[in-house]
């Protein structure tokens, strides 16, 4: 008859050990991001193939674009990012604290991201910058262009859902760590958020050229 | 400040941050210089710098790592390989219909 061993602290009933546990849902998170992968790949190829078949809208698409805002919001969500691996470094040590006050920083900058872009959003409808009846341009290819800032809402407001869902999930790791939840053999909800966080700052990092940098 | 900066954590958070604000930068100087087409490429550059700090791709669980890589593998194949097919050989784009608003 075997022994009863009883399991390590936060370790469900069907994993072997906490360590299992922990690796099972970094490998779900990844498994997610890989589908996140395909998803917004698709939208940055037609990015591509559009561009190239309009050059020349693109080009003066790009040149309405607020580069200021654009450039201040990469600088911040990077910020955001590693301010969050920091405290994911933190949690490994089953430091509270430093996590709380990381995943509060990092879901700030967040929320300045969003609030910039908002504004950045009602900047563009105001320069008559939306798709469809009311799209206002001047030179040539205004097809090219009327691609353009359709591309531009799509893939920015798919962006801010992200980001959205992102600054609830550090919120919610600022909860737990509030409650002093994170140990040394417990603090995988950390990096899975961390893996979330840093992904929607690579789809932003991708995004910053294609909108703001090219043909410019 | 000599405490904090002999923290491993801080430093590698600080360096990476670092790494990635002068690649920004840079990507911006070269697209205010007109050789914004070198702007994706940093892109990816920056992406794979936090797939392999932040995000610890190389240190993950094997099984992260296969479903990381296969995402990159599906992407090449159907989007970059499949959806190439079309565009590629296709000889009556319809550019009418994208030429006007």
């Amino acid at each position: 008859m075997s022994e009863f061993v009883a399991p390590r602290a936060h370790a469900e009933f069907q994993y072997a050990s906490a360590e299992h546990q922990r690796d099972s849902a970094l490998a779900g998170m990844w498994l997610f991001l890989a589908t996140e992968i395909l998803f917004f790949g698709a939208l940055f190829y037609l990015w591509v193939l559009l561009r190239r078949w309009h050059p020349l809208g693109f080009h003066l698409a790009t040149a309405d674009t607020d580069l200021l805002i654009g450039s201040v919001n990469t600088v911040i969500i990077s910020t955001a990012g590693m301010v969050f691996f920091w405290g994911v470094q933190q949690a490994k040590r089953g430091q509270n604290r430093p996590v709380l006050l990381a995943a509060l920083a990092s879901g700030g900058l967040g929320l300045v991201f969003i609030g910039l872009k908002l504004f950045e959003w009602s900047e563009d409808v105001g320069k008559g910058k939306w798709p469809g009846q009311v799209f206002q341009a001047h030179g040539d290819d205004i097809g090219g262009q009327h691609l353009f800032w359709l591309l531009y809402y799509a893939g920015t407001a798919l962006h801010v859902v992200h980001m959205t869902i992102g600054v609830l999930l550090v919120a919610w790791i600022a909860w737990r760590a509030r409650k002093g939840e994170f140990k040394p053999n417990f603090y995988y909800p950390v990096v899975a958020v961390g893996l979330y966080w840093s992904f929607v700052d690579v789809v932003w990092i991708n995004l910053y050229p294609f909108i703001y940098l090219l043909g410019r | 400040m000599k405490a904090l900066w002999s923290d491993p954590a801080v430093r590698t958070t600080l360096k990476t941050w670092l790494v990635l604000l002068a690649l920004v930068a840079g990507e911006l100087g070269a697209a205010l210089l007109g050789a914004g087409i070198v702007a994706p490429f940093v892109g990816i550059a920056m992406a794979a710098i936090v797939f392999a700090i932040p995000m610890e791709l190389p240190s993950a669980p094997n099984a992260a790592k296969i479903f990381a890589l296969a995402g990159l593998f599906w992407l090449v194949v159907m989007l970059f390989g499949l959806g190439t097919l079309d565009p590629l050989t296709r000889h009556d784009q319809p550019t009418h219909f994208l030429s006007q608003p």
